[in-house]
């Protein structure tokens, strides 16, 4: 299983670039990071869960990780306007999350030191995040024409089920 | 020019950063709300009611970048506030804010912008 399953994604990411790749990389030690336990170190493939992340190859998250290394880069003032480069904490963040999130977003830097990820449907309806180093994150839904505002749990697990909940999932 | 602002002057705004020209461009072809938030105040440039190519080429003197277009009656629609504000650098120098006491734009008076910018050009 493990050896099938290694073959399987390294055929994929053969089809991407370098930094594609080290993206890829990211998300398969990211999960065998999770999944990890005294019992399965040697047997990471072995885990069907593992396995499906590794094999089921997002190239949204994939996307998205290589736009945080470009935000990652942005000097100081790169907006014009003053703005601070990203700190290394929050660019964790949210590579964290990224790398957790079931639905990948859109994101985008903003001047106020956070990174805003956003969902639209075509219905109009909208959901935005800012992503920053406070434990809770600023929100702002668009449903059914209805404007909701608030803060939410910094936690994957909190932004993932407010995701699923937009998604009516 | 002074603190009035005609419904139909134009306000333009330099999308940085200029190396990854796309940054803030939805996958819908949109521009991102992100765009619009600055804590230190959304700086635009005032039409006056030139033609976009000269605006364009005044500004080609100080910005690189996007350059993306919202018009005074959709910062009022909002009650977002253009202020005249002009620097050394440039007399048609203005701000957007949220509200007479507050610089900052709420996430729906950002987004309602951002999907009422119209892209001018490229420097």
């Amino acid at each position: 299983m493990q050896s099938l399953a290694l073959q399987t994604f390294a055929k994929q990411v053969e089809l991407f670039s370098y930094v594609e790749q080290l993206s890829a990389m990211e998300i398969i030690l990211s999960a065998m990071k999770k999944h990890q336990t005294k019992e399965n170190t040697t047997d990471f493939f072995s885990n069907k869960a593992d396995y499906e992340v590794a094999s089921t190859y997002d190239k949204n998250k994939i996307k998205n990780l290589e736009k945080i290394e470009k935000i990652k880069i942005l000097p100081k003032n790169w907006n014009g306007n003053g703005a601070e480069n990203f700190s290394k904490n929050l660019i964790s963040i949210i590579r964290n999350l990224v790398l957790d999130l079931k639905i990948q977003p859109e994101l985008f830097p903003t001047a106020d030191d956070s990174i805003q990820i956003e969902y639209e449907k075509e219905n109009g309806d909208y959901l935005e995040i800012l992503v920053s180093e406070n434990n809770k994150f600023d929100f702002f839904q668009i449903k059914n024409k209805i404007e909701t505002t608030g803060k939410i749990d910094s936690s994957s697990e909190k932004i993932n089920e407010m995701i699923g909940e937009f998604y009516g999932q | 020019m002074d603190n009035n602002f005609p419904l139909e002057e134009k306000l333009y705004r330099a999308v940085f950063p200029p190396e990854i020209r796309e940054m803030f461009w939805k996958e819908n072809g949109k521009v991102s709300s992100a765009a619009f938030l600055d804590k230190k105040g959304l700086s635009v440039e005032r039409g006056n009611f030139r033609q976009d190519s000269d605006v364009l080429e005044k500004m080609k003197s100080f910005f690189i970048g996007k350059v993306i277009s919202v018009t005074v009656k959709n910062c009022f629609d909002i009650k977002a506030i253009p202020k005249y504000l002009p620097s050394e650098r440039s007399v048609f120098h203005s701000e957007i804010h949220g509200s007479e006491t507050v610089v900052i734009l709420s996430p729906s008076q950002r987004k309602v912008l951002a999907e009422n910018s119209e892209t001018v050009g490229d420097l």
